[in-house]
């Protein structure tokens, strides 16, 4: 167990290091650079701003800087915004917890439930219902749903704001819009993990035995069905972070999502770099705790490894 | 009188046949499909310029009369009209025809998601089957490559690589047209989608790899395999004859399910002004277009937002139609 989580782990910090080495390599690549604004700078200007963070280095130095920024717990200074990246995730980090961890709540409520709705009633009018819905919630984007559920829920309860944040309920209808797209996966997965299981023969003997039907669904089905959901919550995890960018755009939530394409836009190096690194942190974080999950939830898995 | 053998691919084409859903399903994406490339072919303008005119009032001439309106012919005096029988879906902000610019904007989709799924497979598939039928350590550390990156947010580096190659097709396209004489606007239309391809396409392989890795590695350990080692037929005949054709069935099934995966790669992109750039139209532009104006004029959203979500749609369920008929021990039931 405790080995699993460490090489687990080690490909985690391969995987934030090779994430951050390639946007730093390609956001330098591309042309323009963050000093580019309306009116072109005078030379003598632009030269001091690029000796100030440093961009007349050569990347290899720039690169082994930052490192250097960020062993000591910093970020760097945010080029168009000359505020410390720090900071600037610190403000900006919260509205986007909130929407993730609400998004993969409504997620897990919704999709995994009807996943074994949809399991336990195969081939019924509730089975094809669900699914038909799943597909739809896989093939609608996040910004056509958006405004659907704008329009159809909050013109009618009058709490909910069609956009913005800071309100008590601000966040219901951004993340329902980023969950329901993880339901529908989860609900597809459910499905399928449950309908393995209850076709096995240790399900049958137990209704041969007697046992009563929810305890079998609950206590016996369950335990083994779950599983490809789980394993799927830690895909699903990086999936609500990266969608919650865009969900964030449409509903002008103050997150880092904006941070993330203004900056790609604007070339604004080190708050990139900060807020990809942010990203790579909570993708592995989530994929490690579904693998523990996976291991406490499955014995199977426990004895091999 | 001998029974005629039926084909691994006769035998999927009638369990297709039988998936009424998957069958509607493909009837509704070859009618998307041929509609987005014979319409506007077929409505394209050929009529000669009147010389006694202007070319505005030519142009206006001719578009007014015509049944289909070219994509980009914008007229301020007529914008936002409702649907009428000169513009079937009326027409948006600044006056083009709803119903053309869905058409184009569609094959620009379509082409985003067949070109990408082909470079993705391409790489997918040389990669898994190579990974797979060498095996050993060489496996290992390939998968173990596939599974670090696998950790990267897609969205993320599809973004920052199209940027960096939109830059060099910029240049390519001047160019192209320049010191090569391309037509200008066929370069313009399709310039800035290679960006796309090529991010969407580097990036999308990984799932394709795994499933063709699993397939060459259970294969290679069949008899037929063992045959034709011993018969001395090289490694890459092996591959090509041998091991290829038979991992089609799920090849053909997982590029099916990734095309909607890809067009709405595309979609998100252009909806975030990452993508495709106007004055082209995608449909992720012409959604993200439409939800500016989604208070005042609705049917400038709903109208795209239902083609698009329908074909993805058409598209889920054709994926999962060819993998119950194609794989039947993979589907769920």
């Amino acid at each position: 167990m405790l080995s699993t989580i460490l090489s687990r782990l080690g490909q985690g910090c391969i995987v934030v290091f090779l994430l951050l080495a390639l946007t730093f390599v390609l956001i330098r690549l591309m042309p323009g650079d963050p000093f580019t604004s309306d009116k072109a700078l005078p030379p003598h200007i632009k030269e001091q701003n690029e000796k100030r963070f440093k961009l007349n280095e050569s990347n290899l130095v720039q690169f082994t800087a930052y490192l250097k920024t960020l062993a000591q717990g910093e970020m760097g200074i945010s080029i168009t915004r000359e505020q410390p990246v720090t900071k600037i995730i610190k403000s900006s980090f919260p509205a986007s917890a909130i929407l993730g961890i609400a998004g993969i709540i409504i997620a897990v409520c919704v999709g995994v439930p009807a996943g074994i709705l949809s399991a336990l009633k195969k081939n019924s009018l509730i089975d094809y219902g669900t699914m038909i819905l799943a597909m739809l919630g896989i093939s609608v984007p996040s910004f056509v749903l958006a405004p659907v559920l704008a329009s159809g829920i909050a013109g009618n309860i009058p709490f909910l704001k069609v956009a913005g944040w800071g309100g008590a309920l601000d966040w219901f209808l951004p993340a329902l819009t980023l969950g329901l797209a993880t339901a529908a996966y989860l609900a597809r997965i459910t499905r399928g993990g449950m309908l393995d299981v209850l076709n096995q023969d240790f399900i049958r003997t137990a209704k041969a035995k007697g046992v009563p039907a929810l305890k079998i669904i609950l206590k016996h089905a369950l335990r083994g069905g779950i599983i490809p959901a789980i394993a799927y919550v830690g895909p699903a995890f990086a999936m609500l972070i990266t969608g919650s960018f865009i969900v964030e755009t449409i509903f002008q939530i103050p997150g880092m999502g904006q941070h993330f394409v203004n900056a790609t836009k604007e070339r604004d190096f080190f708050l990139l770099q900060g807020v990809v690194i942010v990203l790579g942190v909570l993708i592995v974080i989530g994929n490690i705790a579904a693998d523990i999950a996976l291991v406490a939830i499955n014995p199977r898995l426990r004895e091999t490894s | 009188m001998a029974s005629k053998g039926s084909s691994l691919w006769h035998d999927a084409w009638m369990r297709l046949r039988k998936n009424s859903m998957a069958t509607a399903s493909l009837f509704f994406v070859l009618l998307v499909i041929a509609s987005c490339f014979l319409i506007p072919f077929v409505g394209q303008l050929t009529a000669p310029d009147d010389p006694n005119l202007s070319e505005t009032e030519n142009r206006t001439l001719q578009y007014n009369d015509h049944w289909f309106k070219p994509p980009n012919y914008q007229n301020l005096e007529n914008k936002f009209s409702a649907p009428s029988g000169s513009h079937l879906l009326g027409t948006d902000q600044v006056g083009r025809d709803l119903l053309a610019r869905l058409l184009y904007g569609g094959q620009i989709s379509i082409l985003v998601g067949l070109v990408s799924t082909t470079i993705a497979g391409m790489i997918g598939i040389t990669y898994g089957a190579l990974s797979g039928y060498i095996g050993g350590r060489t496996d290992s550390l390939m998968m173990r490559t596939v599974d670090i990156l696998y950790g990267l947010p897609f969205l993320v580096i599809v973004i920052l690589i199209s940027l960096l190659f939109s830059a060099y097709a910029k240049e390519a396209s001047v160019f192209l047209i320049q010191d090569w004489g391309w037509d200008s606007e066929f370069v313009a239309k399709y310039a800035n989608l290679v960006p796309l391809f090529v991010a969407i396409g580097t990036i999308g392989w990984l799932t394709m790899a795994r499933i063709t890795r699993a397939q060459a590695l259970s294969i290679k350990k069949l008899e037929f395999i063992e045959a034709a080692r011993s018969l001395g037929l090289p490694h890459r005949i092996i591959m090509l004859r041998h091991i290829l054709p038979n991992m089609l069935g799920p090849i053909i099934v997982y590029a099916t399910l990734t095309v909607p995966g890809f067009i709405l790669a595309e979609a998100t992109l252009s909806y975030l002004g990452l993508g495709v750039q106007s004055p082209n139209s995608s449909w992720g532009i012409l959604l993200q277009e439409g939800s500016n104006y989604m208070e005042t004029q609705p049917r400038l959203l709903i109208v795209p937002s239902v083609l698009f979500s329908l074909t993805l749609l058409a598209l889920n369920f054709l994926g999962d139609g060819l993998r119950d008929a194609l794989d039947p021990k993979a589907a769920k039931d």
